[in-house]
């Protein structure tokens, strides 16, 4: 083939590849969506949660296109961060005792950061970094149901995560013996 | 030439084109570098791009021309394989075979080109290499079976191919005194044979 032209099928090979992780990564858009809909409906600041909906968004489509791990965190760290989120909607809705709120918005928290710790540990390993990025988009998304009160949940989420994720960041840092995982950041 | 020895020299002629691209078992080493290769870049590292086309320009280009044999029909076919295949490649299943996986999209763009060539024929009224006759649709259906059959074999291990095709070559008499440890291999390899045509082209 002249040089040339395989110079020129080589870019098309590039861009092809590029705008197909692009549609690949926008299909995060089919999860997020709902979920700031639902907290534009429900919550006491529609036009906080649109603004944040839209970074977490943008957010979560560019990692899942950039790849290499990162995207590998992006639906876990949503979902756990949807637990709090709906949890702080239904106070919204429902207003109950403050201290039981409290406590059971801490509670669902710890749970739900807990839980993204352990069903992640084997996309993150680990590496600092993508426990930090996953703790930004959980937080992120139970923010969408705090603004209007309900923090207890987003506080009590970062707790769990910290916890559970220092404590696998320290059982599993890798002996110096011990290569490391290829897929880790 | 019959249809077995024909399939044969095929493969065995397709294999010492592959081989130059690899340096000792052509089959398997080829085979894993471009699993790693396309793993790699589907999980999002750039880098693995150059190698990765290298590896299967050449292929998918054999593929083509030897599926369709018109030089011009082929590069097209080639290309616009190649191109389908990265823009899949975000969504390729990593438990998957990825020699398999891109020369069955390979396959589907043969069979697209081979259509438009088919209906460009009709259209002017010229059937050149093709017949409306019955004796003409199977000669057809038995080259498509044909170029079926030789990708299968390719997509096979070099030990399962080579066992196959000796089947072809032994006579009957030695046929039968095989040990059953032999049988067993090749009903094994007839199995994977089987599972093969499945994945590229359906149930039978």
């Amino acid at each position: 083939m002249d040089p040339s032209k395989r110079l020129l099928l080589e870019k098309r090979a590039k861009r092809t590849y590029e705008l197909g992780r692009l549609r690949v990564a926008t299909r995060v858009a089919v999860l997020l969506i709902p979920i700031v809909a639902l907290a534009i409906a429900f919550g006491d600041r529609p036009q906080h949660c649109a603004c944040i909906g839209v970074l977490i968004l943008a957010g979560a489509i560019g990692l899942r296109w950039y790849g290499q791990g990162w995207d590998r965190i992006i639906v876990p760290a949503i979902v756990v961060g949807s637990v709090p989120m709906a949890a702080g909607l239904l106070r919204t809705q429902y207003p109950v005792n403050a201290e039981i709120a409290c406590a059971l918005m801490c509670t669902i928290g710890i749970a739900g950061g807990v839980f993204f710790a352990f069903v992640t540990q084997r996309s993150i390993g680990a590496a600092l970094r993508g426990w930090s990025v996953g703790i930004a988009i959980a937080a992120a998304t139970a923010s969408l149901g705090c603004a209007g009160g309900g923090m207890e949940g987003l506080v009590g989420m970062v707790v769990g995560l910290t916890l559970a994720t220092s404590i696998r960041v320290v059982r599993d840092r890798p002996k110096p013996t011990q290569s490391r995982n290829a897929d880790t950041f | 030439m019959g249809v077995a020895e024909s399939t044969f020299a095929t493969v065995r002629c397709l294999e010492a084109s592959t081989s130059k691209l690899s340096v000792s078992d052509p089959s398997e080493e080829l085979r894993e570098q471009i699993q790693q290769s396309m793993v790699r870049y589907a999980d999002g590292h750039r880098d693995a791009f150059q190698l990765l086309f290298q590896q299967l320009w050449p292929l998918v280009q054999l593929f083509s021309i030897r599926a369709l044999g018109n030089a011009a029909d082929a590069e097209d076919a080639a290309q616009c394989a190649l191109l389908k295949i990265f823009s899949r490649i975000a969504e390729f299943d990593r438990t998957r075979d990825a020699l398999t996986w891109a020369l069955s999209i390979a396959y589907y763009e043969v069979l697209t080109i081979r259509r438009k060539t088919h209906r460009r024929r009709e259209d002017h009224s010229s059937l050149e290499g093709m017949s409306t006759t019955a004796t003409g649709e199977s000669e057809v259906i038995a080259k498509h079976q044909m170029i079926a059959l030789e990708t299968s074999l390719l997509m096979l291990s070099e030990a399962d191919r080579d066992l196959l095709l000796s089947t072809i070559d032994d006579d009957h008499n030695s046929q039968i005194a095989a040990s059953s440890v032999v049988r067993k291999r090749k009903q094994r390899a007839r199995v994977r044979l089987r599972e093969i045509w499945r994945t590229l082209y359906g149930s039978f």
